[in-house]
């Protein structure tokens, strides 16, 4: 029995091994089984592995930041123009404009309907541009913030806003012909905002966005804008404000077509103002007309009549032909030149050369030309700068008109003398004022002062300018002297300002009719350009009335608006009758300041 | 005695191996996964401090990015209100006022007195 029990528990065990065997050898091929699928799950992750981050690593690196970065715009915003003692007078702000992507907008009437009443915009004009096959389309331009916030509100897909700078002037009509305008893509389009374009916007800038999957920004690399430079004029707010009431003033009372006053400090050739009238807002440009928009101080020219008797009594005066007592013979207020006859706005006896000037002989200033001869002549008329452009900072200046010596005909010497047959504009007028002011040294006009980057560094500084000398300090104060006399018993009477002497030279200029190509008998400019306090200048003014109605004289009209102009300004500038001798001092310290171009 | 015990012990150790060895193996075994263990756990705890700080930086940002919106805002809002105080500033408006609503007139030249 246990023999049997051995056998078969033996024969049982070969079995159990056998069966053993078996089952191990089933147990290993499911495991070689596992393995090869594990190694072939394996291979086919590899291959995929390989596939994702070597064959297609750039694609999908692309793909990815595509999807998690965005390149933003940033806001540029335009550089801010203030006056000389810091008052903004263009700011730029930050408003929305919508836009729409009409491939993605799916009920184009609804939305076009609905557009309509928020944006109060024609609902077909919007479905037309809804309608175009383009990616992109402005719905409108520099909308408010209330109009903004209605569209976002009404979540119309592939409408949406996108904020840009506008341009706004505080002051409205104040400064505008110096300050220009810009246009919707904010780009200077006049005056100092194109002239200094490129300091004044800011320069296009990108920024790297992360976005999570619904597009909601995390970082950005930077935030905030690019800004451009800020300027700094020499204009005064205050004493542009006075200009720009008077002139106003002036054109209403005498009923005349339009008009134009400038303001400048004749040491330096900083600009105090510069005003026209009529005027624009620069905040609703587009609504003005050329005209008003027109910047006639500095564009257009004029035949200046009487007050260029100042340039040939300085040459005069500079080539010792006269003195202030020579005496002429008025001729009882006739002279032929040419054959034609000449006329005076009265018969004058004999009377000296100072007296000439006072009550503006045009007999006397047509001898003393005579005297001068048309090549000096000539030469000092380009010395004080008539005909070539006086270099200010402002586009679109014109260099007025004078001819050649060699074009000139037998009347042109007696003509020019007394201001016709010659053009020019009112701002070269008062810069060959501001020479006999200075005590003959031509200086170039400037508008701006200062540029400062956004970092606050200096970009620009403009220095006075002095271009040349062209009369002798002796001259330019004997003229000076004469030119008082005009103001306290010539013609410029009304330009007398209380506790200070005056010099100046009043004009009144026959216009050209187009149709007869004869001077008008109606039509005329007059103008008075002076400066004050005379005998240490501190203000050189000019004003031009063009085409008064009543009132028609330089001295009844342009001669009271640079008093009055003159008058608040002087109060403005802290220049009393008294403080005078002060001033002295202040203006030689100044004078020895400037640069020698 | 010693030599008995000796082939008993034997005896017991040959009879039954598994029996003495595997709790002391185990305990090698177990001795020697503790560093792994310690090395996984670190790694681990590596791992959930890099996606916690992943989130925290996510989640800054978001914070960041609301602030420097509400700063944009602020800032426009100053640069609106310095325009308006410029607007109202303008002396063709207060010249207005001061005649119109006010009475005011300019001093005429005998009216004013400069005292230096």
């Amino acid at each position: 029995m246990p023999i049997q029990r051995g056998s078969r528990g033996r024969s049982s065990a070969r079995g159990e091994a056998k069966s053993s065997s078996t089952g191990s050898g089933r147990h290993r091929r499911r495991i070689i089984l596992l393995f090869l699928s594990l190694a072939a799950a394996l291979v086919i992750i590899s291959g995929r592995l390989f596939s994702l981050q070597v064959h297609q690593h750039p694609k999908l690196v692309e793909a990815a930041n595509r999807q998690y970065r965005r390149l933003v715009p940033l806001i540029s915003r335009r550089g801010t123009i203030y006056d000389r003692n810091g008052r903004e007078l263009a700011v730029s702000l930050r408003v929305s404009s919508i836009f729409a992507q009409p491939l993605q907008v799916e009920d184009k009437s609804q939305a076009a309907s609905a557009l309509s009443s928020v944006l109060n915009l024609p609902a077909q004009k919007i479905l037309e541009k809804l309608k175009a096959d383009k990616q992109f389309v402005w719905m409108k331009r520099s909308v408010s913030s209330d109009e903004a916030e209605a569209v976002a509100q009404l979540g119309l897909k592939g409408i949406a806003s996108v904020p840009e700078g506008k341009r706004f002037y505080p002051k409205q009509e104040q400064g505008a012909h110096l300050l220009g305008f810009v246009g919707t893509d904010d780009r200077g389009l006049e005056g100092l905002e194109l002239q200094y374009d490129p300091y004044l916007a800011g320069k296009p800038k990108w920024v790297v966005r992360q976005q999570d999957a619904l597009g909601r920004p995390i970082f950005r690399e930077e935030a905030g804008e690019t800004q451009g430079s800020d300027m700094y004029l020499t204009v005064d707010e205050v004493i542009q404000y006075v200009t720009e009431r008077e002139l106003e003033a002036a054109v209403w009372r005498s009923g005349a077509l339009s008009g134009s006053a400038i303001v400048m400090d004749p040491v330096t050739g900083e600009i105090l103002a510069l005003a026209n009238y009529p005027t624009f807002n620069p905040n609703a440009y587009a609504e003005a007309s050329a005209f008003a928009r027109r910047n006639r101080a500095v564009v257009d020219y004029y035949e200046p009549g009487s007050a260029f008797k100042v340039i040939v009594g300085a040459g005069a005066l500079e080539e010792r032909l006269v003195r202030p007592e020579d005496r002429f013979n008025g001729e009882g207020g006739t002279i032929e030149v040419a054959g034609i006859t000449i006329r005076d706005h009265e018969r004058f006896g004999t009377i000296t050369f100072s007296e000439v000037l006072a009550h503006s002989s045009n007999v006397g200033a047509i001898k003393v030309g005579m005297r001068l001869g048309k090549s000096l002549y000539y030469d000092y008329i380009s010395g004080f700068g008539f005909g070539n452009l006086t270099g200010v900072d402002l586009p679109g200046e014109t260099p007025g008109m004078i001819r050649r010596p060699k074009d000139w005909s037998a009347l042109s010497l007696a003509s020019i003398s007394i201001g016709q047959e010659v053009s020019v504009t009112p701002l070269q007028m008062l810069v060959a004022m501001s020479a006999v002011a200075n005590g003959g040294v031509l200086v170039r006009p400037h508008v701006v002062r200062t540029i400062t980057a956004a970092e606050g560094k200096l970009a620009r500084e403009t220095a006075p300018v002095q271009l040349r000398r062209v009369i002798s300090d002796g001259t330019a104060r004997t003229l000076t002297t004469i030119l008082e006399g005009v103001v306290t018993e010539g013609t410029g009477k009304a330009a007398a300002v209380e506790g200070f002497e005056v010099a100046g030279k009043t004009g009144t200029s026959q216009k050209l009719d187009q149709a007869t190509r004869r001077y008008s008998q109606d039509r005329v400019v007059a103008s008075f350009v002076g400066f004050v306090p005379a005998e240490q200048p501190r203000l050189a003014i000019v004003v031009v009335i063009d085409e008064p109605r009543s009132l028609r004289w330089g001295g009844s009209i342009a001669a009271p608006t640079f008093r009055e102009i003159a008058r608040e300004s002087l109060k403005h500038l802290r220049i009393s009758p008294a403080a005078r001798g002060q001033l002295r001092v202040a203006e030689g310290i100044r004078g020895a300041a400037l640069r020698l171009n | 005695m010693r030599g008995q015990s000796t082939t008993t012990l034997t005896g017991i150790a040959r009879a039954q191996p598994s029996a003495f060895l595997k709790p002391r193996v185990d305990q090698i075994r177990r001795f020697d996964l503790l560093p792994s263990i310690l090395l996984g756990g670190l790694v681990l705890v590596g791992v959930l401090f890099y996606v916690w700080q992943q989130i925290q930086v996510v989640r800054l940002g978001y914070q960041i990015e609301h602030i420097q919106g509400e700063r944009i805002a602020l800032i426009r809002q100053e640069k609106e209100l310095r325009f308006e105080v410029s607007r109202l500033k303008s002396l063709r408006r207060v010249e207005e006022i001061a005649r119109h609503q006010l009475g005011f007139t300019s001093p005429k030249p005998g009216q004013v007195i400069v005292v230096e």
